[in-house]
């Protein structure tokens, strides 16, 4: 007995050891990426239409280039899954995101690899280069010191959306000016209807409103420069505080529809849906999002914010590749590859989103948004005050914004709350 | 068994020094112990020195550690979003604790003498187990302003439109859900001091005259002290814990909830993975949640040193 109890505890032990080194065996077996293999870790969970668009892709690029490519359908939280592995570990070959969270991690630790060939690279069977194929409009802010760290294959534009088929007076001749705007909202409000749509506790959903009406005052990048003064105090003008009164009005002129200040989201958006409210400002995700909820014959119609310098915020997603990937030509193949409009326009006509190539036809309820991206000039989703200053708009922007989109604090109460948080976001981000 | 059969009244210092049942105790000391000790120090101990040793460094968690002295715990004082998250965490500690004893002491009381109070106790249990992501689910459609539950009963009973719970009052509904989650498990804790006071003396308490209050002031809440001591600083400690349930009541598939309802858990993933664009502040981070598991501690010592009683034997 004494015998066999001194030596079981040994070994269970060895057992332990033996287990636990044959599982982490087991896991360097399965992240390593075989020789001339291309590993993918995509943002899309598999149901998802993007995800088939992908993974047909995939199959196809394999089948031609004799590739193999190992595909991980990582979901949203994939950058949260490769950035411990930037330190030391297998990173993926290529990676899928959307552009903010690409610029926190992989740019900001200076860790994606220049992309600057992958736009010279020739999309396959085309004679087009990438470069020729992505509209450039959209290229722009998808650089750091020059170099390009996203090639997109996904367009997500901001803006009004309505139904057009109960408003066809607004998609005949839309209104032009903030001032065109409110007349619009006044008149659906007398005749008994809620002008506006708003989950007010999505903090985002109301953002939009008072920095889409600054850019549209101001002019595309000029908000972010305001939110870089180390004061706060750069908001006081009385430019912006005219813009700031005429948000806040929106809420005292009882447009937004009940529910606004005190539900859930999405109640208020699948109210909109349903057609009891006339106007919801959000991403072009908006169609799909609330389609399930929509009343019969709804026609969804794309309008840019009204505004003197009006401009549609536009947003990313695409791929990237980290620096330290083993196969990056590979990846760089891939990508190319995937331009090929055969692969490119099923993101319109199955996930049904724009693409960033303009010669591909939107889907029929972005049509708008399409039309709005080639004629107006582009800004960025929340003046990118939200993808530069990471945590600026959480501790910052929002609790201020909050209470004046609804009604609760005078455009005097904002500026000093927003410059008070201001001046302590910059004081630890020194 | 053997060993202590043994009648012979041994002098202390021969039991200390050698003894069979002493030895093989000595023998079984550390193979029982080292597992527990290996992994405690391993997940706890561990991270807790890396914590602080990373709190006196700047760290996106990719880049190399940039040595910062004390300058995080500088900035960290004088942070209104950290104080105002750690005014929170307080709040929580001290009202939602002390509500959930009170009420806790007061099911207590109504269920020692009912009929199916195992059942009952059962019912009052339930929130604890469920996960708070759902509790936070059914809190929403609780209150939710126009047409939450509450609201609508408030409406046709009274007519008219009742509180803005979700707009005007979020963190005091948070705090109310904590209290409904929480009582359940220290009701249990409580009960299962009180039902071991002899029931005799609360016949005595009956034929002396006693009100209820005087029952609890000096019968129940003495002899369940040492019980109360303990539940209290398992609140202390879970209260700082807390976090899914304002998490998920508070923000949404993207964002966190606003900054207002943060805790210090809260803050600490507002600082590192929260929000579309993290922030990755790995040594910020670190620092606030050391300076808040400093603060627990202290409070966990003072609270030990204030209910400490005589035990009353019975």
């Amino acid at each position: 007995m004494a015998l066999r109890a001194s030596t079981s505890p040994r070994r269970l032990l060895a057992a332990l050891v033996t287990s636990a080194l044959a599982l982490t065996v087991a896991g360097c077996g399965g992240g390593s990426s075989g020789g001339g293999g291309l590993t993918y870790w995509s943002m899309w969970k598999e149901s998802e239409p993007q995800a088939k668009v992908l993974a047909d892709a995939v199959r196809a690029f394999e089948a031609e280039t004799g590739v193999k490519v190992s595909v991980q359908w990582q979901g949203r939280e994939v950058l949260k899954k490769v950035t411990p592995a930037l330190r030391g570990g297998d990173v993926p070959d290529l990676v899928d995101q959307e552009e903010n969270p690409i610029r926190a991690t992989l740019v900001q630790a200076d860790a994606f690899r220049d992309l600057s060939g992958v736009f010279a690279a020739e999309v396959p069977g085309s004679a087009k280069l990438v470069s020729q194929v992505v509209s450039d409009k959209y290229l722009g802010t998808l650089k750091k010191d020059g170099k390009p760290f996203l090639v997109p294959y996904e367009v997500i534009g901001h803006g009004l959306w309505f139904d057009s088929a109960a408003h066809a007076g607004v998609a005949a001749s839309p209104p032009k000016t903030w001032q065109d705007f409110t007349a619009l909202l006044a008149k659906s409000k007398s005749e008994g209807r809620s002008p506006i749509a708003l989950d007010g506790d999505i903090p985002y959903y109301n953002a939009y409103w008072t920095i889409g009406a600054l850019q549209n005052a101001l002019g595309p990048g000029r908000v972010s420069e305001l939110a870089k003064d180390p004061t706060g105090k750069a908001w006081d003008t009385p430019e912006v505080r005219a813009v700031l009164a005429s948000v806040r009005d929106l809420s005292r002129q009882g447009y937004f529809a009940p529910g606004f200040d005190g539900s859930k989201w999405p109640a208020v958006q699948e109210k909109w849906a349903q057609g009891q409210a006339d106007f919801l400002l959000m991403g072009s995700w908006a169609p799909s999002e609330t389609g399930a909820k929509a009343k019969s014959g709804i026609s969804y119609q794309f309008l840019p914010l009204p505004g003197a310098r009006q401009s549609v915020p536009v947003g990313s997603l695409g791929f990237t590749i980290p620096k330290r990937a083993k196969n990056p030509g590979a990846a760089e193949r891939f990508i190319a590859y995937f331009m090929k409009d055969q692969h490119l326009g099923r993101i319109a006509t199955e996930a049904k989103n724009l693409t960033p190539n303009p010669a591909l036809p939107a889907p029929p309820e972005l049509a708008g948004l399409a039309k709005a991206t080639a004629e107006l000039p582009i800004s960025r989703p929340l003046d990118g005050l939200e993808a530069d200053y990471p945590g600026y708009v959480d501790e910052v922007f929002y609790p201020a914004n909050d209470l004046l989109v609804k009604g609760k604090s005078e455009v005097d109460g904002f500026l000093a709350q927003l410059a008070e948080r201001q001046a302590n976001y910059w004081k630890k981000h020194r | 068994m053997a060993v202590t059969a043994i009648p012979v009244v041994r002098p202390r210092k021969a039991v200390a020094g050698g003894g069979a049942l002493a030895r093989r105790r000595r023998r079984t000391f550390w193979p029982f112990l080292l597992p527990a000790l290996v992994i405690y120090l391993a997940f706890f101990i561990g991270p807790a020195l890396a914590s602080l040793w990373i709190s006196f460094h700047k760290w996106d968690g990719v880049g190399e550690m940039e040595p910062r002295g004390l300058q995080n715990y500088e900035i960290l004082f004088s942070d209104d979003t950290f104080l105002a998250a750690f005014g929170n965490t307080l709040l929580i500690l001290v009202v939602v604790g002390a509500a959930t004893f009170a009420v806790s002491f007061g099911l207590t009381m109504v269920l020692r003498d009912m009929r199916g109070k195992r059942f009952v106790r059962a019912v009052l249990f339930f929130p604890y187990i469920i996960s708070p992501l759902v509790l936070s689910v059914l809190w929403g459609f609780l209150f939710r302003t126009p047409e939450g539950l509450v609201n609508s009963a408030w409406a046709a009973l009274t007519g008219g439109t009742g509180v803005n719970w979700l707009g005007d009052h979020l963190f005091g509904v948070i705090m109310i859900g904590l209290i409904w989650v929480n009582t359940g498990f220290y009701t249990t804790v409580i009960m299962a001091g009180v039902d071991r006071i002899p029931p005799d003396l609360y016949e005595d308490c009956a034929l002396a005259g006693a009100t209820a209050w005087q029952r609890f002031r000096h019968v129940t809440l003495p002899l369940s002290w040492d019980v109360v001591a303990t539940a209290a600083v398992i609140w202390t400690i879970s209260s700082l814990k807390i976090f899914e349930f304002i998490y998920a009541f508070g923000g949404n598939t993207n964002d966190m909830p606003t900054v207002t309802v943060w805790n210090s858990a809260l803050f600490v993933y507002g600082a590192t993975f929260g929000g579309r664009t993290p922030q990755y502040q790995f040594g910020y981070a670190s620092a606030s949640a050391v300076v808040t598991l400093a603060v627990i501690t202290v409070l966990v010592v003072l609270l030990r040193r204030l209910l400490r009683r005589e035990a009353v034997a019975f």
